[in-house]
């Protein structure tokens, strides 16, 4: 009698000690540098089959230029909106910087095309869902889809779920709906036929979203399919950011705009 | 009361080793079913079917956590950790490498059909967005690597069984 009454009151306890606040960030300590290591070999294998003739140092510097050419491009369009804006309202307009909070990785998902991961961050820091997460150079690699007191799950971009509103860096600044499909590209749909877009076109967060800031970068254009017959066409989008090579990110937690 | 507390102990290591680090390693050693291979050696080698849990509550957190893009794990896990004790125990002999082999394959192929059913009447019911060929691939390399990781650690583990000090601890997890 004692024992049927003992253990499961003991399963109860250990449930509740499990998720509760302190055991997480405990675990988190011991989660974090198991998720580093892993993500180390992740990065030396990936740069090795990347490349057999190059080093890893040099494919690291290649993407280091790709990833500054992307946001010198994206903060000069920026700057030529910012401009004209500032000409119509006669100095009005600041710019201010995104509250954020960093997060480490503590866990990610078991399905490869899954491309979800918790993070040691969670309500009690202020992680809602729909919040973006980015990567150090501001790359968006995902959004807020779940919270606990002290936990939250992203889910990437690449997701088959994951959609964002983006916009197109080109002359129109076209607007339109980035989707994942599951493996390692994004797919672009709603994009109107009179839409003039480019391969390499750079894709930024457009800010039509809650909680998403407009100007995060997302990705280029890789291919554009385009059927006469069908009233939007749709663009191929490469991320400029992998969620698995990184494992610190930061939660933007207000636009501040 | 202790051998409760050990188990709880080890299925947080185990499953922190899992989640953390296998889940960060490349294609395809990412899928690598850490957990399950290790339950499963553990209640087919050495008879501890209370280990059969580890497979419940990693289902559990799939779910908590919304980890998986199969939904409803808890219930696919639970039914698998019943496959698991009873192929280990009754199915297959525990006194060879293939005979542990055979019953984490059967383990690995519940997991993948339970996965399957509640895909199944999840689309019937509602509109869900699965990818079958992708659910399949990661239901062959899951095997694989498992089969990998078994032929890895089972000469090193016989090594240390031969030290004698896991046969302690056979009383404490049994039953």
């Amino acid at each position: 009698m004692k024992r049927q009454i003992v253990v499961p009151l003991l399963i109860i306890i250990c449930i509740l000690l499990l998720f509760s606040g302190g055991f997480s960030r405990v675990a988190g300590y011991v989660q974090q540098p198991l998720v580093s290591a892993g993500t180390s070999i992740f990065r030396w294998v990936y740069f090795a089959a990347a490349s057999p003739t190059m080093s890893i140092d040099e494919i690291e510097n290649l993407i280091e230029q790709r990833n500054s050419f992307a946001i010198d491009q994206a903060e000069y369009e920026e700057l030529v909106d910012e401009n004209e804006e500032l000409r119509a309202l006669l100095g009005f307009s600041e710019r201010t910087a995104y509250s954020h909070i960093p997060a480490s990785i503590i866990a990610r998902s078991p399905l490869d095309d899954t491309d979800r991961f918790v993070i040691d961050k969670g309500e009690s820091e202020g992680v809602k869902v729909g919040l973006p997460v980015v990567i150090d150079d501001g790359f968006l690699i995902g959004k807020v889809t779940s919270v606990t007191n002290e936990n939250a799950t992203v889910t990437g971009l690449t997701h088959i779920e994951s959609a964002t509103a983006v916009s197109i860096l080109n002359l129109n600044k076209t607007i339109g709906l980035l989707e994942g499909e599951g493996g390692s590209l994004l797919s672009m749909s709603y994009i109107p036929q009179d839409q003039e877009l480019e391969t390499n076109d750079l894709v930024v967060t457009s800010g039509l979203e809650e909680y998403v800031p407009g100007g995060l970068l997302v990705g280029v254009i890789n291919a554009i399919q385009e059927d006469s017959q069908a009233p939007f066409k749709e663009a191929v989008v490469e991320p400029l950011a992998d969620a698995k090579q990184y494992s610190r990110v930061f939660v933007i937690l207000e636009s501040g705009l | 009361m202790m051998r409760f507390f050990i188990v709880v102990a080890l299925f947080l290591v185990v499953s922190i080793i899992q989640m953390a680090f296998f889940t960060s390693l490349p294609e395809p050693f990412s899928l690598t079913p850490f957990l399950l291979v290790v339950s499963v050696y553990l209640i087919q080698r050495f008879g501890f079917s209370l280990i059969g849990w580890w497979i419940v509550f990693q289902g559990f957190i799939l779910d908590f956590y919304h980890l998986s893009s199969v939904p409803f794990e808890f219930f696919s896990y639970s039914a698998t950790a019943v496959i698991a004790v009873f192929a280990s125990r009754s199915l297959f002999s525990n006194r060879s490498f293939y005979g542990v082999l055979g019953a984490i394959v059967t383990t690995l192929l519940s997991l993948s059909v339970f996965e399957l059913l509640i895909t199944i009447v999840l689309i019937t019911f509602h509109s869900s967005q699965v990818q079958f060929s992708v659910l399949f691939m990661f239901v062959i390399w899951r095997t694989i690597l498992a089969a990998a990781f078994l032929f890895l650690i089972y000469p090193f583990t016989e090594k240390i069984l031969k030290l004698g000090w896991i046969v302690d601890y056979k009383s404490t997890f049994s039953r």
